[in-house]
């Protein structure tokens, strides 16, 4: 009887990698990152008078943190298994993603200037007519609706004041 | 007046048709609210206290009853349908009910919520019934020591929800125990982390970050992947659309362990229904025969978390009507209303009010009743919204968050908040770094902060404290084994899939 070693994932060697240098490198984020905060931590003071001042909780969290990046690095570096599935986006997608992202961003800016609905209604006009090309009446339509429905909800039964900006809505 | 006759008296005061009414009125509103993201039980009761305030005391506690049972019930429908978490106790609805709508079981999900939330319900108010002078004196035996000690074991739960990567789980914790630590030091009154931002002066806003991070980030990724409209499958025939009796099976044990577990976490003040959902599912996956699917969509991982959800809202009442302690947000606001009608909450309430408590309880039956009658065939209703084409439906999605984070404290900081929360939570599934723990260890930080620092100053920083109380000692121990249990699991699997006998 003879045992045979699988692999624990079995997936290829060089999707392996790449999940292993990913991983690295957030480690090392983290650890940086840990470091940043650990600074600003000690400034607030970690004991207050004898006792446990107001950095003395974040200054242990982001040693901790500090501690997991730098685990992460070695343990990848020393060739463990990089856990897990990563997905890659691809180019077209990523821009996607990102287009869809910078529009939400944009009507979050535009939402005191301009009103709330108005915002609204770009962001969704954009998305369906733009992002996703449907370019129907019944698109225009909803995409319209839907905002203003929201709007007529919020600031009438549930009477939350929603910024109203230069159109009043 | 013993329990049983109190009850039956109860049951003969709500069972008048005006109190009827009343219960009702309050599920339907506090469904239709907690359906909204940043209005949760809180904000729902809150909204319509001025209404309740004017009927008789009876009346307006019956009716802000069937309001936190109705809210709970609204916010796990939009968990379940579109990854939004309704309030914080909702967010691990979300893991495994989203899931199961994309497999196109929205509705068993949905039901197996409304009844797993009626059966849990009806456990806590018969604790509350029963058990109310023997809890509430366990209760006090809690301090800061236990305190942490439970929410302590309640973060190690987050090891079963890291999927693969252990490490990767701690640091989401870590981090999001960092974003609790943004604002004001509660107890020095220094503030943290604020960058000058006046508006983090109170923290950052935990409806941005659930919904950045579930809500927008689900959104994103499906964006990226061009989802179409074919992102859900919504069976059409009705009898698909609930739960099947395998289903009632298979989440029988899941339903009773959460029924029990959420009415003790309910009892301690402070604790709150978000440790009650989060330990409930962490305790279902440890002890399934099949964790490894926990986060595929199974019907256990919907169950549990919402029947101690639904359970902790009798645990809760406990430290308020006994005590006058109130055990979370929802409850200082009944305490509130309890005092506007000239009641004292406290060991002689139901000496000297029982004609009011007694009603209040009796009416919690009812409104557990009230929440299946409405909401189970409402359910292929609340499905159908997943027919909308994906395309129609993620637009409405993101202003329905945005509206729902503006909300909270009508600042369009918390807005900037959830764009950024969004990218942070798409970023985090693209590098599978698991979100759960970072959205959980937010809410629990400042009890952990809290009470660590009181116990170190009780004990002259000394931390022997948490080992020489009994019950801080059992918490500390029970957290220890939960860190060392995927130890044990890991290796099994890795001998079962590194070997391989050749013959």
């Amino acid at each position: 009887m003879a045992y045979r070693i699988v692999g624990t994932a079995g997936r290829p060697d060089d999707w392996g990698d790449t999940l292993r240098r990913i991983d690295i490198g957030i480690g090392g984020l983290v650890a940086g990152f840990g470091l940043f905060l650990l600074r600003q931590a000690l400034g607030l003071g970690f004991l207050d008078r004898g006792s446990p001042g107001p950095g003395f909780w974040p200054a242990l969290l982001s040693g901790a943190l500090v501690v997991l990046g730098l685990v992460l690095v070695v343990s990848r570096l020393a060739g463990g298994p990089a856990g897990g599935d990563f997905d890659p986006p691809s180019r077209s997608g990523l821009r996607r993603v990102l287009g869809v992202w910078i529009l939400v961003l944009a009507s979050t800016l535009l939402m005191e200037p301009v009103g709330f609905t108005v915002a609204m209604v770009l962001l969704s006009v954009v998305i369906v007519l733009v992002v996703e090309r449907k370019r129907s009446v019944f698109a225009l339509v909803a995409a319209v609706a839907l905002p203003v429905g929201v709007y007529w909800l919020f600031s009438g039964p549930l009477q939350v004041s929603l910024p109203t900006g230069l159109f009043g809505y | 007046m013993d329990a049983l006759q109190g009850l039956g008296q109860g049951l003969a005061e709500a069972l008048t048709l005006t109190n009827l009414f009343w219960v009702f009125v309050g599920v339907a509103a506090g469904t239709l609210v907690g359906v909204l993201p940043g209005l949760g039980p809180p904000s729902t009761i809150a909204i319509l206290l001025p209404l309740a305030i004017h009927l008789p005391p009876a009346a307006g506690l019956i009716m802000m009853s069937g309001i936190y049972y109705g809210a709970k019930y609204g916010g796990s429908t939009t968990s379940i349908l579109l990854n939004i978490p309704g309030e914080s106790a909702s967010v691990v609805t979300c893991i495994d009910g989203y899931a199961m709508a994309k497999k196109g079981r929205a509705g068993p999900a949905l039901g197996i919520a409304a009844i797993g939330s009626f059966v849990a319900g009806t456990v806590g108010v018969v604790g509350l019934t029963f058990l109310a002078p023997v809890i509430a004196d366990l209760a006090l035996h809690f301090g800061p020591p236990e305190y942490f000690a439970l929410m302590t074991f309640a973060l190690t739960t987050v090891v079963l929800l890291s999927g693969e990567s252990i490490v990767k789980g701690f640091i989401s914790t870590i981090l999001g125990l960092l974003l609790a630590t943004v604002g004001l030091d509660i107890i020095s009154g220094r503030s943290r982390f604020t960058f000058g931002r006046i508006e983090l002066v109170d923290g950052v806003e935990f409806i941005a970050l659930s919904i950045g991070i579930y809500a927008i980030a689900e959104v994103l990724v499906n964006v990226e992947k061009q989802a179409g409209a074919d992102l859900f499958k919504v069976p059409r025939k009705l009898k698909e659309l609930l739960p099947s009796k395998q289903d009632l099976l298979d989440s029988r044990f899941a339903i009773a362990q959460g029924s029990i577990l959420g009415f003790f976490i309910g009892v301690l003040p402070g604790a709150g229904s978000t440790v009650a959902s989060f330990l409930s599912y962490g305790v279902e996956k440890r002890f399934s025969k099949h964790p490894e699917l926990f986060g595929t969509g199974v019907i256990e991982g919907v169950a549990a978390p919402e029947a101690a959800n639904n359970s902790e809202t009798g645990g809760s009442m406990i430290p308020l009507l006994s005590l006058g302690i109130p055990g979370s947000s929802t409850t200082a606001i009944l305490l509130g209303a309890l005092i506007l009608y000239g009641l004292r909450p406290g060991p002689l309430l139901f000496r000297e009010h029982a004609e009011v408590v007694w009603p209040v309880i009796a009416s919690m039956y009812i409104g557990n009743v009230a929440l299946l009658i409405l909401n189970l065939p409402l359910v292929p209703v609340f499905a159908s919204i997943l027919r909308v084409p994906y395309f129609f439906l993620y637009p409405g999605i993101i202003i329905v968050s945005i509206v729902g984070t503006y909300s909270v404290n009508q600042q369009i900081f918390d807005v900037w908040l959830l764009v950024l929360f969004g990218l942070l939570g798409y970023v985090m599934r693209k590098l599978d770094m698991p979100a759960a723990p970072l959205v959980l260890a937010f809410v629990l930080g400042p009890l952990v902060e809290k009470n660590l620092r009181r116990s170190m100053v009780l004990s002259d920083n000394s931390l022997e404290i948490f080992f020489s109380r009994p019950l801080s000692l059992v918490l500390l121990m029970l957290a220890a084994l939960t860190l060392m249990s995927p130890l044990f699991s890991r290796g099994r699997k890795l001998r079962k899939e590194v070997l391989e006998v050749d013959e």
